[in-house]
């Protein structure tokens, strides 16, 4: 319409003021206007409140210790520096724990996520009797809390035996598997690790909606159910896979939970940070016995050491959004 | 005599396929969830006693359920706020990612910035950051009071004085405090909200245009589109945003009850894991009641479009 209006204008060279008011103060122009601005205050608003945390610790990050007590300084810091960013490295040894983190973090994706997509296509595709009540303990293993099995699960994998083979074998209670790597490979190629159920359930909606003519035209073309699914079905998946090894991957990198129980001497960057504090603690005691911590300044490390930790996730969140968000509307968990 | 065998029909055939698919699945469940489960609740029967190798468990029955509702100090107070925080917080995450994912919706400049910040804190609030937050904002209100991070302090002061103006003008209570409640709670809704909002967005995008232009030649006002067309096309979704979220906020470290539990399990405290499984036990039966509740009222009252 705007268009139309100054093809007007310039064919004829001369509207009159009051039709150039009129054209401005229109109603639907001005609450599509109204409309506009409005968005933008909740939107603006809204981020801002999701990006102020960030702001605030990233103005941690560079500021003096002294700047903390200093209160006109409220954003900007006036003295800069990059000493907290050493210390905070230095003691939560970030190269050999960020690796560590991120090994463990694509490792485990990686086998949840082929025993979850495996599962969510059984789930998906077939029909088989008991359908229903195991697709029930499906979102039932999401619904219990870790807390509740963690510790019979500690002791699982701590005499870990299998129907009681090995005690007869070797006489002894089982094996230990704690500080290794299979208790997490265990529970991801079983589908029991953080959040595997929301996998199940996000990948099964995908292939709910995907064509039954595909499948049935592989099928008269001669390809068993296996091939079918590794030719056919995958290939298109690749949009919910991306979501679900992001979810994965971020969720895995953050936790510290299980990383604490399984692997109590491998140092994951999640631990790290949980441990940041008695570490610089226990540095100032070991230089001046009768040193104390400032708590604000313990805030302050915190800080950097959260920025730290969820710097690797942002980064590639930011190269991977833009397939990520195209990625779900595409992928019919609606639709 | 011979006996013949007879072939699978093609359903049967493909009933086995799918057996061997999830075949994962089952064996997790055997090998880990079940017996871990049946574990969890033989230890909320009985009390550890610590014994010079480990520790022994001792059989007491309901005890310690009984010990946990009549005799602790904490739990009852812990469990009845922790569940009304989740009849609070899961309708307020539903109707601003309904009403942010709207406005997502629409054309405008920076949309796609806008989604990109909208979904940062699922990856921001997560684990071991989302822990440090928590330690963080206590500690900000003790040491910065009155500095610029007291967003605690300075959320609270302010519903305060919205909940005057609003009793002022004639609100019921009710009303107001919900209302209220709503505003210092609104930096956890919408940490809360990322996921919500992409499948609310996802869902949205769905939706046919041709439905919209319909309604709107037979005259229908903008109003009538949203509360005619687009709420309930997005039902289902609803139904499945409120699954989560309850689940979500139920399994959140945040949650005071979930710290208690921790603490109860902590080495520190005396090893109490009986006494935490059995807190965690009762937590769970009470989330599925509720989900078993709201989830049948929420399903009838869904259109479903196919």
């Amino acid at each position: 319409m705007k268009s139309i209006l100054n093809e007007n204008i310039r064919k004829t060279q001369r509207i009159s003021l009051t039709a150039k008011l009129k054209h401005i103060f229109n109603p639907r122009h001005l609450i599509s206007k109204l409309n506009s601005i409005l968005r933008a205050i909740i939107i603006i608003g809204v981020s801002y409140y999701i990006l102020y945390p960030l702001l605030m610790k990233v103005s941690l990050a560079f500021m003096d210790q002294q700047d903390m007590y200093d209160t006109s300084v409220m954003l900007v810091p006036k003295h800069f520096t990059l000493d907290n960013i050493k210390i905070v490295w230095k003691h939560m040894n970030y190269i050999k724990s960020s690796s560590i983190s991120m090994a463990m973090a694509v490792a485990i994706t990686f086998f949840q996520l082929i025993s979850c997509t495996l599962v969510a296509y059984g789930f998906g595709r077939f029909e088989f009797k008991g359908k229903k009540v195991l697709f029930g303990l499906v979102i039932f293993t999401l619904l219990v809390p870790p807390q509740t099995y963690i510790i019979p699960l500690f002791l699982q994998y701590r005499f870990f035996d299998m129907f009681g083979i090995i005690s007869t074998i070797t006489g002894k209670r089982g094996l230990n598997l704690l500080d290794t790597f299979w208790p997490y490979f265990i529970n991801a190629i079983t589908c029991m690790g953080l959040k595997n159920g929301l996998y199940i359930y996000m990948i099964r909606q995908f292939f709910r909606n995907m064509p039954k003519e595909l499948e049935e035209a592989s099928l008269i073309d001669g390809a068993g159910v296996f091939k079918t699914f590794l030719l056919i079905m995958l290939p298109s998946a690749a949009p919910i896979l991306l979501t679900v090894g992001l979810f994965s991957f971020v969720w895995q990198w953050n936790d510290y939970f299980y990383m604490n129980w399984f692997t109590p001497t491998m140092n994951s960057l999640a631990k790290a940070l949980d441990m940041l504090t008695a570490n610089y603690t226990s540095y100032l005691l070991s230089v001046n016995p009768l040193a104390e911590l400032d708590p604000r300044y313990a805030l302050l490390l915190n800080a950097v050491g959260c920025l730290m930790v969820i710097l690797p996730p942002v980064i590639i969140y930011a190269f991977l959004q833009k397939y990520f968000i195209k990625s779900v509307e595409r992928s019919g968990i609606v639709g | 005599m011979k006996i013949m065998k007879r072939k699978l029909t093609l359903a049967e055939q493909r009933a086995f396929a799918g057996y061997m698919f999830i075949l994962p699945f089952i064996a997790g469940l055997l090998i880990i969830f079940i017996p871990s489960m049946i574990k969890s609740f033989i230890f909320s029967l009985s009390k550890q006693i610590i014994t010079s190798n480990g520790y022994v468990n001792q059989f007491v029955g309901y005890e310690q359920y009984n010990s946990l509702f009549f005799k602790n100090p904490n739990f009852n107070r812990t469990f009845i706020s922790t569940i009304t925080n989740m009849f609070y917080e899961v309708p307020m995450i539903i109707i601003f990612s309904f009403f942010i994912s709207s406005l997502l919706n629409q054309n405008f400049k920076g949309r796609g910035l806008a989604r990109v910040i909208f979904f940062l804190p699922v990856i921001l609030a997560s684990g071991i950051v989302m822990k440090i937050e928590n330690l963080n904002a206590i500690g900000t209100v003790i040491l910065h009071s009155g500095g610029q991070e007291g967003n605690i302090a300075n959320q609270a002061i302010q519903g305060f004085q919205i909940q005057q103006y609003l009793d002022a003008i004639g609100f019921s209570p009710q009303i107001v405090n919900y209302l209220s409640a709503a505003i210092t709670r609104i930096y956890t809704i919408i940490s809360n909200s990322g996921v919500q909002i992409l499948i609310f967005l996802a869902a949205l995008q769905t939706i046919p245009n041709s439905l919209y232009e319909a309604s709107s030649i037979e005259g229908a006002t903008a109003w009538e589109n949203f509360w005619k067309i687009t709420f309930p096309m997005l039902g289902p979704y609803i139904l499945t945003n409120t699954v989560y979220s309850i689940i979500d906020n139920f399994t959140s470290y945040k949650n005071q009850l979930m710290v208690l539990i921790i603490n109860t399990s902590s080495a520190q405290k005396g090893m109490n894991y009986g006494l935490s499984s059995a807190m965690a036990w009762v937590y769970f039966a009470a989330i599925v009641v509720i989900l078993g509740v709201t989830l049948p009222l929420i399903s009838k009252k869904v259109f479903y479009y196919n």
